[in-house]
């Protein structure tokens, strides 16, 4: 920062929301938590209710906190300064989200690279394959698990592909549209961010549509059938579920839109969530290449 | 900070002294060529850490002593100098290849499997090892023998801890001296690490993946280490202990127990024809299951849910559609419950699945009989890693009262001989209950070792295992299972083995004369 | 609480016209940084007694040979929830607190960059580690399957406890990652005019650091924990061979977390003797770059070691030797900090107050445990140490006598600024003085121990370790009870005493020092003038 003129850093007044925020992880916590255990012996619980409880206060606590934050900034409180902290924390969030997915496709390529054809006697595990499963052949994607399960991969062409071209397109309607809000093209911009949001929806649709057949009787690819499957379902699904969130923020974005707000200098809200859907976008690339292409 | 200084004279003092070494204060050098090398590098780092220690706190201590500011010293005022900064960078480095180049080499001759004489796979699984040897047809588990009211002591009980507490088995992995030893190791269940300090050889069991290590030990004796991985409960009572015999001892050994595995097979094959009834059936069901399920489905076969299930009223246990599945997941075992195929004679596992589907009020009054086990255990192939008792299947089995007839009851055997023999037949029969060490599981197994039937009249001692026991249903009368000399040896054994030293001399034709009232 | 005394003297400052509320409200509502460190602090002193409460019950376990007080499926417990409430509830929420506290006014900034995410980081904390707590009393009991909760052990081999683990950790690491976000934006966007990166003091220098480690790895122990709930719960097999996978993939994935981790909970330690020594040495602090660009590379490192903590899981020999170079490398950064904290206090003019002594001891006993860090780094060797007390002795000597003796040398170096009052000094000399005699009777004799075989995570052992652990639990009692002495120095502290100054320390610089003593409630509301 240079030495310029001396602007007030707005810290903001005390607020409810990060302890409502902190009770409802709390009972998601503890809620999932009793959930997932009572799974298996099938009985009912207090768990899921709980969970339902804490989501319904985290999405309360969220609008109303983004509430404040909007009125904050609509009445003029923010800052240059106040708007970096912001762009820096969301791009340091979204650094997080990539050590995330990070994990899993680690644990993917790892499976790949080592542990699968390790099982089968390759490198120094040459008595693993002789001696502990003498009738498995190491493949990718892992269509028959050393125990036997037995499953099918799930091709790139057909909705994989069209779900790439939906989902690079609609990065390119998110430019188009910030390139709008930047020039004060209203009109244009609302085009192009209801386009984005259009496009997410029909990946999502198809994305469903593709774990459908992945559990039909033809393919019976679950999630449990063995590492092939288990990557598969975990890095699709969490990426799914960051689409959701993607959409989500674009809806709430769009109707701040249709509100009126952001203005070609000021929009950070609009910029967090388009970085957002760029970011999930550069994930399927990787997920389109390592998971289904090679 | 005077104290610091002291105790690091201190510790170097200790290290270097041999006398303390002796006091195992120090890294073992163990017994092999590549342990020797572990310690000298061990050594070597340490007395590199040392010196640098010395310089550095040497330094500190300087200044503190020299540059206070209770002494008036007026502070200086450099703060950097890339000369030195350089120079304390390079240092270390060289320092450090000093150090890898011997580790390398060192890595290098460790992780070497090639060429090795004998090939034995590590089994751990909680919380007991099994060995294999390889083109020898052997195997056992190894298990902790220190007994119970050694270790439990929350009852405010002090009986005295034996010499090699937690550091015993009841059978111990035997290895030649002098040969390459080729080791195999992996997991039934969780990751377990094998670890005998004396051979610097430690390799964590991976369940589904096999690790090699191997040794090469350069003097007999008996090499005790532990478990070195967290696996869950009893991960503090699973030693490893390595007996290592001279060469022809070793010959001896694989013979006898190749002899012992002979037995076995016999004994059941034997049991496929042999039909038991419910109360013979419960008898042994109740002994084997307090022996290898009340530990955590506990004696009230309540379980202790939800990682160990209850048994009394589920549906395993009690619907006769699930007898087939009751047997399989005794045998193959399922989730968290280890297979117990490879550890009990089918005529076991008939019995303690007979036991739990009447014991508790369960009532369902279903029998199972060894061959029903044998039968099911065999239908279900298709997993290769648990293979339970297949071998014996095949074999015409001898049926046991022609076993008997044939038996010489007019031969007399030496002490030697019966003491042989009788611990081969303890540690099949009797090994469960009264423990390897004779101490028994006090209450329901007492103990053996000065208790008043093997202190007082043979005949009394031999009734009580021919006929079993008429208070304490858990003895289980062996004339169906054990012949006569059989007997003899046992009760010899019994007699003379942890210290009990009677010195009585038991010969079958006493049993049979017992066996006559 | 500490507030109490922490006056708002800023009142001209009617923008903030909502000014304190109080009682409970102001402390759940609060967007001060300095409420929200004290937060942190009190939080994370709590848990270290919690955390302290069960090695006493582990030491009294140990005391002799036998099991005399608890069972064995008990004592994992107590083993695996000491590690997690000491690792995620007392080091590290005690360096957000310190960083909370400090960096604002050592960068010249009014507040964190992100007051309310700020508050939100804190109160999950207590929730997380509620929810950890109640595992004892729901499900099969606590997480009995060490911090490290490898696989399948904490898998299929679980007792109930899994799930309510799993998303224990989920929420704080969520915390984490927020208040790490934090700081990191408070550091690049927040620094006074004038305050350019190489001017930082070297704290907030190691904090940043820091918290960029905590950016790039909490998210794969987020990973690492779902992929063990699936596993559990869902049928995955991630982390078993039948069905394609590998419980080994869990130990690389956690500890590639897990290494960065370990120096998480280090760097702000250095950051912390970096500026208590060059204070009472009453010079500055020597090599300054070179010690940042030190703490970076410790950093970088941190990232291609993590498989040292795996000797023993059958690596090819080229993975082997490859974590084993890198491995020996860290000692070089690691030794260019000790020399340059040695040459500071070289021809200084040196003083022995409280925080400077708990610095020494820092030094000498955190290079202790980078000595026998560099021992396990060898991977011939470490065959033999590996998963012994020689491990226990070697991580406590870094984090007990390095990670917490710091947070001490931080706590009473700061505490006249938050409380406006000098700490009670022959106290606190009490206070040190046993901690160093006994943290060595407790920790020293482990290595020994380690060396004669005893492995790590047993209730119970061989007759010949029995001497030895007799008095570790001896110098483990009296170092838990020698804590307690620091609770009494802080709340007489916090009570009255003697006025601090606005600088109590001749020797101390930054910014920190520049406003009153306490420090007011709000400060740097106009960014001060670096030159």
């Amino acid at each position: 920062m240079t030495t310029k003129e001396y602007e007030t850093y707005y810290v903001p007044a005390q607020s409810h929301w990060p302890i409502v925020g902190a009770v409802a992880l709390f009972f998601i916590a503890l809620g999932a938590g009793k959930y997932v255990s009572m799974l298996e012996s099938g009985e009912s619980s207090w768990g899921g209710w709980m969970l339902l409880a804490g989501l319904a206060m985290c999405i309360y606590m969220v609008y109303g906190w983004f509430s404040n934050v909007i009125q904050e900034s609509m009445s003029g409180k923010y800052s240059h300064q106040m708007d970096n902290s912001f762009k820096q924390g969301m791009s340091w969030f979204i650094f997080s989200e990539v050590m995330f997915f990070a994990a899993f496709f680690g644990a993917l390529l790892y499976a790949r690279v080592f542990s699968v054809p390790w099982l089968d006697g390759a490198g120094n595990n040459f008595m693993t394959g002789e001696v502990l499963w003498p009738e498995f052949t190491a493949t990718w994607p892992l269509i028959k698990t050393p125990d036997g399960t037995e499953t099918t991969a799930m091709g790139w062409y057909g909705l994989p592909l069209l779900n790439t071209i939906l989902l690079l397109t609609s990065s390119v309607t998110a430019h188009f549209a910030h390139v709008a809000l930047e020039q004060d093209k209203r009109k244009q911009l609302k085009v192009w961010l209801g386009l984005t949001i259009l496009l997410g929806l029909t990946f999502l649709f198809f994305q469903v549509e593709e774990y459908a057949h992945g559990y039909s009787e033809e393919m019976k690819l679950y999630l449990d059938s063995g590492i092939y499957g288990n990557t598969f379902y975990m890095l699709t699904g969490f990426h799914g579920m960051h689409v959701t969130l993607g959409t989500i923020m674009l809806i709430a974005v769009f109707f701040r839109v249709l509100k009126g707000h952001f203005t070609p200098k000021n929009h950070f809200a609009f910029q967090a969530a388009s970085w957002y859907w760029h970011f999930v976008d550069v994930v399927w690339v990787l997920l389109f290449f390592f998971v289904y292409i090679i | 900070m005077k104290r610091r200084n002291l105790g690091w004279l201190l510790m170097g003092t200790l290290l270097s002294s041999s006398a303390w070494a002796e006091m195992e204060l120090n890294l073992t050098k163990g017994v092999t060529a590549i342990s020797n090398e572990v310690y000298d590098l061990h050594m070597l780092i340490l007395w590199i850490c040392t010196i640098i220690g010395l310089v550095v706190f040497g330094a500190m201590f300087w200044s503190m002593a020299f540059h206070r500011k209770s002494k008036g010293v007026t502070p200086a005022t450099f703060h950097e100098s890339t000369k030195v900064e350089i120079l304390w960078t390079a240092i270390p480095i060289v320092i450090l290849i000093a150090m890898a180049v011997p580790a390398t080499s060192t890595l290098i001759k460790m992780e070497n499997n090639d060429n090795s004489d004998i090939t034995i796979q590590v089994t751990g699984s909680q919380w007991k090892w099994h060995y294999k040897y390889f083109d020898q047809d052997i195997e056992f588990f190894s298990v902790l023998s220190t007994p119970r009211e050694q270790f439990d002591n929350r009852d405010g009980s002090t009986i005295a801890k034996g010499e090699n507490y937690l550091l015993e088995v009841d059978k111990p992995l035997v290895i030649p001296v002098n040969k390459k030893v080729r080791f195999l190791i992996t997991s039934d269940d969780v990751i377990h690490s094998w670890w005998v300090p004396a051979f610097a050889v430690k390799q964590d069991a991976n369940p589904g993946f096999i690790n090699e290590a191997w040794t090469i030990v350069d003097e007999p004796g008996v090499y005790r280490g532990q478990c070195a991985e967290l696996c869950g409960k009893d991960h503090g009572y699973m030693p490893v202990v390595v007996e290592v015999k001279s060469e022809a001892d070793y010959a001896a050994w694989i013979a006898e127990q190749k002899q012992l595995i002979a037995d076995a097979k016999a004994a059941e094959a034997a049991s496929l024809n042999a039909s038991m009834s419910m109360e013979e059936l419960m008898q042994l069901g109740e002994t084997t299951y307090t022996a290898y399920c009340a530990a955590c489905h506990q004696p009230t076969g309540m379980g202790l849910p939800p990682a160990f299930p209850a048994l009394k009223g589920s549906a395993i246990a009690t619907d006769p559609a699930q007898i087939a599945n009751h047997v399989d997941i005794v045998v193959k075992g399922k989730n968290a419950m280890p297979p117990f195929g490879k550890q009990l004679s089918l005529k076991e596992v008939a019995a303690v699945v007979t036991y739990e589907r009447n014991a508790w009020g369960n009532d369902t009054g279903q029998m199972v009989q060894a061959s029903d086990v044998n039968d099911i255990a065999n239908s279900a192939k298709g997993d290769t890693s648990t293979q339970p008792v297949a071998p014996a299947a095949a074999e015409p089995a001898p049926a046991q009262t022609s076993a008997a007839v044939e038996e010489d009851l007019t031969k007399v055997y030496t002490l030697d001989e019966l003491m042989t023999k009788g611990e081969e037949v303890y540690m099949k029969a009797c090994v469960a209950c009264h423990q390897p060490t004779g101490a028994g599981m006090p209450p329901a197994f007492p103990s053996l070792i000065g208790s008043p039937i093997i202190a007082g009249d043979v005949s009394g001692h031999i009734d009580m295992v021919y006929n079993g026991s008429k208070k304490n249903p858990a003895m289980q009368a062996f004339s169906g299972q054990l012949t006569k000399s059989e007997i003899a040896a046992v009760v010899t054994y019994e007699r003379n083995a942890w210290g009990n030293n009677s010195g009585d001399v038991v010969q079958p034709a006493d049993v049979d004369a017992v066996s006559a009232k | 609480m500490t507030t109490d005394v922490i006056q708002d003297t800023d009142h001209q400052h009617d923008e903030h016209h909502d000014h304190k509320m109080t009682g409970l409200k102001r402390w759940l509502y609060t967007t001060n940084h300095k409420d929200i460190g004290s937060m942190y602090l009190w939080f994370s002193f709590i848990m270290f007694l919690v955390g302290g409460a069960m090695a006493m019950v582990i030491r009294a376990e140990l005391f002799q040979p036998g099991l005399q007080i608890i069972e064995p499926d008990f004592f994992n417990q107590m083993t695996t929830v000491h590690g997690l409430i000491m690792v995620f509830g007392a080091i590290m929420p005690a360096f957000t607190g310190l960083a909370n506290w400090m960096i604002p006014m050592m960068v010249g900034a009014p507040d964190m960059a992100l007051p309310r995410l700020n508050n939100w980081s804190f109160w999950i904390l207590p929730f997380a580690f509620s929810i950890l707590l109640m595992s004892f009393f729901i499900g099969g009991g606590a997480p009995n399957f060490g911090w490290t909760f490898y696989a399948p052990l904490s898998t299929t081999y679980s007792n109930g406890s899994t799930a309510f683990f799993v998303f224990a950790v989920h929420i704080m690491g969520i915390s984490s990652i927020m208040g790490a976000i934090n700081i990191v934006v408070t550091i690049m966007n927040m620094r006074a005019p004038g305050m350019t990166y190489m001017k930082m003091p070297l704290f907030v220098w190691t904090f940043f650091i820091t918290a960029y480690l905590l950016i790039a790895v909490m998210p794969v122990l987020a990973g690492t924990v779902t992929m063990v709930l699936t596993d559990t719960y869902f049928g995955t097999s991630f982390f078993d061979a039948a069905g394609g996978g590998d419980p080994v993939m869990f130990q690389h994935i956690f500890w590639f977390f897990g290494h960065p981790e370990v120096y998480i909970m280090i760097l702000p330690a250095f950051g912390i003797v970096s500026t208590t020594i060059p204070a009472f040495s009453r010079k500055p602090l020597f090599g300054y770059s070179s010690m940042v660009y030190a703490t970076a590379s410790i950093a970088f490192l941190s990232f291609i070691v993590w498989a040292h903590h795996m000797f023993t899981t059958g690596m090819p020999l080229f993975g082997e030797l490859f974590f084993m170079y890198c491995t020996m490398l860290i000692a070089v950064p690691t030794g260019v900090k000790v020399f340059n904290w040695v040459a500071t206090m070289w021809r200084g003019a040196i003083s022995f107050e409280t925080p400077m002594l708990f610095s020494l001891a820092f030094v000498i006993l955190f290079t202790i445990g980078g000595f026998s860090g560099l021992m396990l780094a060898m991977t011939p060797v470490d065959f033999q140490y590996h998963d012994t007390y020689f491990v226990v002795a070697h991580f406590h000597y870094v984090l007990v006598t390095g990670a917490l003796f710091s947070i001490y040398a931080g706590a009473y170096y700061w505490l006249p600024k938050w409380t406006g009052y000098m700490y009670d000094d022959a106290l606190s000399k009490w206070h040190f003085w046993c901690s160093l005699i006994s943290v060595n009777l407790l920790f020293f004799p482990m290595h020994f121990l380690g060396l004669a075989g005893m492995p790590r995570r047993i209730p119970d052992y061989a007759l010949q370790f029995a001497d030895f652990n007799k008095w570790v639990s001896i110098g483990g009692f009296a170092f838990g009870l020698s804590q307690l002495i620091f609770l009494a120095v802080v709340i007489k502290c916090i009570k009255g005493g003697k006025k601090a100054e606005a600088k109590p320390w001749d020797g101390a610089e930054g910014l920190e020092w520049t406003v009153p003593s306490p420090a007011p409630y709000h400060t740097f509301e106009k960014p001060p003038k670096i030159d």
